[in-house]
């Protein structure tokens, strides 16, 4: 168990804030107890830390990390880059955007907001997400012609069929699926309740304000996983096909 | 406990006659200047009036070759676009690593447009080569830009040398002088300069007004094009009472110009020496020979200089520094890092930069101040070990920087 903790720091005020903040979080705990603090709890046992100084909550666990490695005689590897902070609604680094690009073959801005959250927000950061797209694909490809991931639908005809109501539900799930990591990387979740007729949409967009905080647990707003759920659809064929969602309940911790 | 402003290069607090000179703008004679009523009536006068004033700060020969805009960065980026535009041969740019932002990052921008830049390196006072300047002068370029005078460390160029040696060339020159207007003596018209950026908020006028010098017969391309203000070099409704308070501002510098490089110089000096008196391991970065008389950048060994300001401030100074913490990236400032200054310096840097308002008194009471705070945070740094730097801190401790 550790009784005592204390810490050294060549950094700001949030660096010195961090760690000290850590110390006094892991007094008491044992070490397997200490190792499952995250940089979020960090940051939350400061009532937050801005967008650009939540790198000095991570730095803290990273420092912890490297500590009970040290004692207990084993090698500690600090595989974590950092960068410039391109997105700061939410804090994403272009190292962080750019692995994530080329790890999952990503094109436009709005596969890069979907997988990371970056530009997701005010929408000033999309030249500098565009300019590493640009960096890692050669070129800027327009949203309309995404072949994307696996897991979206190649374009059709536009004499598609309608879809059963089961087939309809299929597709929204596998939507869900596809977007619910991002969620839970913020202590969030969605669940489908039901599925409604499209211009009924509208109307519940403007009776579900605020499903995000917009601060320290930003999340999806309802536009943009309504936009992700309009876009996994069966391609040309325009609005009828797409599939029609609403009452998207974004679960918060 | 009266708070002390030493951030001075940051911004500048109005001079009272400049208030008082702008308020009849407000709501007396708010018309547009290029109204014919008696709502605009004075307006034009006024503008004029202060033309005249800027033009004299500067020596420049004619007041038609002072065109007001509304900040050093917007100076800065139609100089440079007027240059690559109205010679669009030319595709290069010479200017210098230790340019403010407003510079580099418009470079940054060209390149991926395809212009080439060329950043004259400085060596570790700051200083620049002249013969590698020299030998990047040819028929390609089509500006030289380089700063006046070193935001960070006060660090003064040879502007006037370099002006002449592109003018053999045939080159255009511009220099952003944002920091030097007010405290250094500016004479354009003996000079072979042939633009120059200056912004009111660094001389006690208000912020949201600066100056671009174009020297007549200048190629020139407009940045704001619009309506036919600034004869037609600058599209946009005048800031009249920011203008009329620019002027004022600018008569008042040139009053306490001598000043400036006198009693101003002596506090900084005064400052300056207390600080190194009492704190080891800390040292002056830049040119001390040769820069801005109001400018001490000291930086303080293995600690981090938000927190120095951070403490500074819980006693009422109000400073500034170059570290990594304060601004937007995780690296030091490019200046620091242009200068080679080790990361365990440059990251501890401090900008104290004094005003024609501050008093011996004031430094005094930071003398007294900056020893202890120093002290608490070498207390938990880890490059530190009771009264001096660990013997041997590499193998202590390893940072990995990206």
């Amino acid at each position: 168990m550790i009784d005592d903790a204390r810490f050294q720091t060549f950094g700001c005020g949030s660096a010195i804030a961090s760690s000290s903040a850590l110390t006094e979080i892991i007094k008491g705990k044992t070490l397997d107890e200490a190792l499952q603090v995250s940089n979020q709890d960090i940051a939350d046992y400061l009532d937050g830390l801005p967008p650009e100084k939540m790198h000095c909550s991570v730095m803290g666990r990273e420092a912890l990390q490297a500590a009970v490695a040290n004692y207990r005689g084993e090698t500690w590897n600090d595989d974590h880059e950092e960068g410039d902070l391109v997105c700061k609604c939410f804090a994403i680094d272009a190292p962080m955007i750019e692995s994530t690009v080329r790890a999952n073959r990503l094109r436009t801005l709005e596969e890069v907001a979907n997988y990371t959250k970056a530009g997701g927000g005010c929408s000033a950061c999309h030249e500098k997400i565009e300019d590493i797209l640009i960096a890692v694909n050669g070129r800027l490809y327009a949203s309309q012609a995404t072949p994307g991931t696996a897991r979206s639908t190649p374009a059709e005809g536009s004499g598609k069929p309608k879809l059963t109501n089961y087939q309809r539900i299929r597709k929204i799930e596998e939507t869900l699926e596809a977007i619910r990591p991002t969620l839970q990387r913020d202590h969030g979740d969605v669940t489908l309740v039901g599925s409604r007729r499209q211009e009924d949409l509208r109307r519940t967009h403007r009776r579900l304000p605020g499903l995000c905080d917009g601060g320290r647990h930003p999340g999806r707003r309802p536009a943009e996983t309504h936009r992700s759920l309009g876009r996994t659809g069966t391609g040309a064929a325009g609005s009828r096909a797409r599939p029609r969602v609403t009452f998207i309940r974004q679960e918060r911790p | 406990m009266k708070p002390i402003y030493l951030d001075n290069n940051a911004t500048t607090a109005c001079d009272p006659a400049v208030v008082e000179a702008m308020l009849p703008f407000f709501t007396e004679q708010f018309g547009n200047a290029s109204s014919i009523h008696s709502f605009g009536a004075q307006v034009g006068k006024a503008i004029k009036q202060a033309r005249m004033q800027v033009q004299s700060l500067l020596g420049a020969a004619h007041d038609s070759e002072i065109v007001f805009t509304s900040c050093g960065t917007e100076s800065d980026s139609t100089a440079i676009l007027s240059a690559l535009k109205a010679n669009p041969e030319r595709r290069t740019v010479i200017t210098t690593v230790v340019e403010h932002p407003a510079i580099l990052t418009l470079c940054t921008y060209l390149e991926k447009e395809n212009y080439v830049v060329h950043r004259l390196r400085v060596d570790r006072r700051g200083r620049i080569d002249l013969d590698e300047y020299k030998s990047l002068l040819n028929e390609r370029v089509a500006i030289v830009s380089a700063m006046w005078a070193n935001n960070e460390t006060g660090t003064l160029f040879p502007v006037e040398e370099m002006a002449e040696m592109a003018h053999e060339k045939g080159i255009v020159f511009h220099t952003d002088a944002v920091q030097a207007v007010g405290k250094v003596a500016i004479d354009l018209k003996n000079s072979k300069i042939d633009m120059l950026s200056l912004s009111g908020h660094k001389l006690h006028a208000p912020k949201g007004i600066g100056v671009l010098y174009v020297r007549r017969n200048t190629r020139f391309r407009p940045l704001l094009r619009g309506g036919h203000q600034e004869r037609g070099r600058r599209a946009g409704t005048e800031n009249s009472a920011s203008i009329v308070g620019l002027g004022v501002a600018c008569e008042l510098a040139q009053q306490h110009l001598v000043d400036a490089n006198r009693s101003v110089k002596q506090l900084r000096d005064r400052l300056e020496r207390g600080i190194l008196a009492k704190v080891g391991n800390a040292f002056v970065n830049g040119d001390t020979l040769y820069r801005l008389p109001n400018t001490a950048s000291i930086a303080f060994e293995y600690v981090e200089g938000e927190g120095i300001l951070l403490l500074l401030n819980r006693q009422g100074i109000a400073a500034s520094s170059g570290s990594a913490c304060t601004s937007g990236s995780l690296e030091p400032s490019h200046v620091m890092r242009a200068m080679a200054i080790p990361y365990t310096a440059a990251h501890g840097t401090i900008r104290f930069s004094l005003s024609r308002y501050n008093t011996a008194e004031e430094v005094d009471r930071v003398i007294a101040a900056v020893p202890p705070v120093i002290a608490q945070l070498r207390k938990i740094s880890p490059y530190w070990s009771g009264d001096g730097p660990l013997a041997n801190p590499a193998q202590m401790f390893q940072p990995e920087y990206a």
